[in-house]
């Protein structure tokens, strides 16, 4: 998987694990996943999720009948350090959306202990990744802040007037 | 934000750890400014490895002139030593101890992916970030599928492609690292002279040297531009009790502190757990003194990491001349552009705001507003 990455600032992961079966463990993964994407959907709308601000795209789908959930990210510089993001940063989240998935780390109460097992989590990560034959970046040589910045300095263009003080903050980006 | 210059927490290890430790883990031996640092060779065709005639090895004789410097006290001089993948290999460390450490140690730095991953090497050529010729010396460590023609090659297993990774030799092997740090010039002269000589009887060759210059001025040390370096210092905290803060036991540092096993293994780290290090199976030291601690988890292995640690070294070269002709480039076309405005710009201005902080450290507020207050609400 190594070979496929680091070629361009940004990486690719796309992953797929088999969920663990049962009736409440299938209302539960539904139920959380439709929780997170609503709470995101509320939450992260100024362009990062959340503090991390690496993150171009992450989709979650149900496959195969509801019986494999994937995966597909594309993000800023190496796996690891996404990787260390997540486990820092958003660890209850990624629980709460992946806990439900074979060989998994051991979680308790749906969204603690699991992905903040750091290293067990990031070796099931890489052994659930499959290859991508195809992925598509719009900005390929961009990262996260460049794209946010570029996208500052446009909306700033298209206004038909700047207060001083907004026209201040808007030149720091340049 | 002033600071002092040195390290803002006073911390230890405690018992054994700071016994078993090395030195330089603990301190950056601010008292000791100067050093020569030794990249040792072994040249040795076979074993015993570097035994002289009464038997000794070469580690012993450099404990009696060069004593590697423990945590447990204040030493002066002062000595740090650590070994390559191919160093140990070389040393007779068993297979299944090798493989027991980290992948980027038994990759090495010149893995095909972690050379483009750093911007070294990329599509079969270096890049225009390294010097000309390619790097001059590493721990030359085997390669998967590695077909010969190196030194110390041997075939490792392929990756699950059937991938043959590409082999970047460099002109010289490193085995292992020695720290010399001495209080003044002569005295490091000296000792490396002597360190040198003692080795060359057993076979060790000192391949490279690199002085080691700690250039404090005012109680500050700087690094090659001329800005304050090593301003901002991790205070490791155990809640198993390997750490002893200055004082009395205070929680961990809301800014510096970072768990112990960061740095060390054997000791819980950031993902709490306690941090992997090498192992050794029993079996492996059939008729030696041992002195390790059986694991606390791996069954039948002894705990050969504990209260080590891994250290990257990377020769770099700072064009100083080049990086302030390009600060006074910079700082005349601003005066030329906005000729009313910028009669402060000279290229120290520049070069400060390059870096985010003055010459002696202060920060430097970015973008010209306190760094606590939020940027204006999204329009």
């Amino acid at each position: 998987m190594a070979q496929r990455e680091d070629w361009i600032p940004q990486n690719h992961m796309g992953s797929i694990v088999l969920i663990r079966p049962g009736l409440l463990r299938k209302i539960i993964v539904r139920a959380g996943h439709l929780g997170l994407g609503l709470f995101l959907r509320f939450k992260a709308t100024n362009g990062y999720l959340g503090s991390m601000r690496t993150v171009h795209f992450a989709h979650w789908a149900f496959a195969n009948n509801g019986s494999r959930l994937m995966f597909f990210s594309n993000f800023d510089q190496s796996w690891e350090s996404y990787l260390d993001d997540f486990i820092e940063k958003a660890h209850e989240g990624l629980t709460l959306a992946w806990g439900c998935g074979v060989g998994f780390p051991p979680t308790r109460l749906l969204i603690q202990d699991g992905a903040s097992h750091g290293r067990k989590f990031k070796a099931w990560a890489r052994h659930s990744m499959s290859i991508s034959r195809f992925w598509y970046s719009a900005y390929p040589d961009l990262t996260v802040d460049q794209i946010e910045r570029n996208n500052r300095i446009a909306n700033g263009l298209c206004r038909a007037s700047l207060s001083e003080k907004k026209a201040q903050y808007w030149i720091t980006d340049l | 934000m002033k600071h002092s210059g040195k390290s803002s927490g006073n911390w230890k290890l405690t018992g054994t750890h700071a016994e078993q430790a090395q030195g330089l883990v603990v301190s950056g031996f601010s008292d000791l400014p100067t050093g020569r640092a030794l990249f040792l060779q072994f040249q040795w065709l076979d074993q015993p490895q570097g035994q002289d005639v009464q038997g000794r090895s070469w580690l012993d004789r450099l404990q009696d002139i060069a004593p590697i410097t423990s945590a447990s006290a204040k030493s002066n001089p002062a000595a740090a030593i650590a070994f390559s993948f191919t160093g140990l290999q070389k040393m007779g460390l068993s297979e299944a101890a090798l493989n027991s450490f980290s992948a980027p140690f038994c990759e090495g730095m010149f893995q095909e992916d972690r050379l483009r991953r750093l911007g070294d090497r990329r599509k079969g050529e270096w890049c225009k970030t390294v010097i000309c010729g390619g790097p001059r010396w590493s721990g030359n460590t085997p390669q998967r599928g590695a077909i010969g023609g190196v030194e110390e090659s041997h075939a490792r297993p392929l990756t699950s492609t059937g991938h043959i990774e590409e082999q970047s030799p460099t002109p010289l092997t490193v085995h292992a690292l020695l720290l010399l740090y001495d209080s003044d010039e002569a005295a490091a002269d000296a000792r490396a002279r002597t360190v040198t000589d003692l080795l060359a009887e057993h076979s060790v060759a000192v391949v490279h040297r690199l002085p080691l210059e700690l250039r404090v001025e005012n109680g500050l040390a700087r690094e090659h531009f001329g800005f304050a370096d090593g301003i901002s210092q991790p205070i490791p905290f155990d809640n198993a009790g390997a750490v002893r803060p200055g004082g009395a036991a205070s929680p961990p540092d809301r800014f510096h502190g970072v768990p112990l096993g960061e740095f060390l293994f054997g000791h819980a780290n950031g993902h709490h757990e306690q941090a992997p290090g090498p192992l050794l199976p029993k079996g492996a030291v059939v008729g030696k003194t041992v002195t390790l601690d059986p694991h606390p988890t791996a069954e039948g292995m002894l705990d050969l990491g504990l209260n080590g640690s891994y250290m990257v070294v990377r020769e770099l070269k700072q064009n100083v001349p080049a990086f302030w002709d390009s600060m006074k480039a910079g700082a005349a076309l601003i005066r030329r552009r906005d000729p009313d405005d910028s009669h402060d710009v000279t290229a120290d201005w520049l070069a400060q705001r390059v870096v985010g902080r003055t010459r002696d450290g202060d920060l430097l507020c970015p973008a010209g507003f306190p760094v606590a207050q939020e940027r204006p609400a999204r329009q």
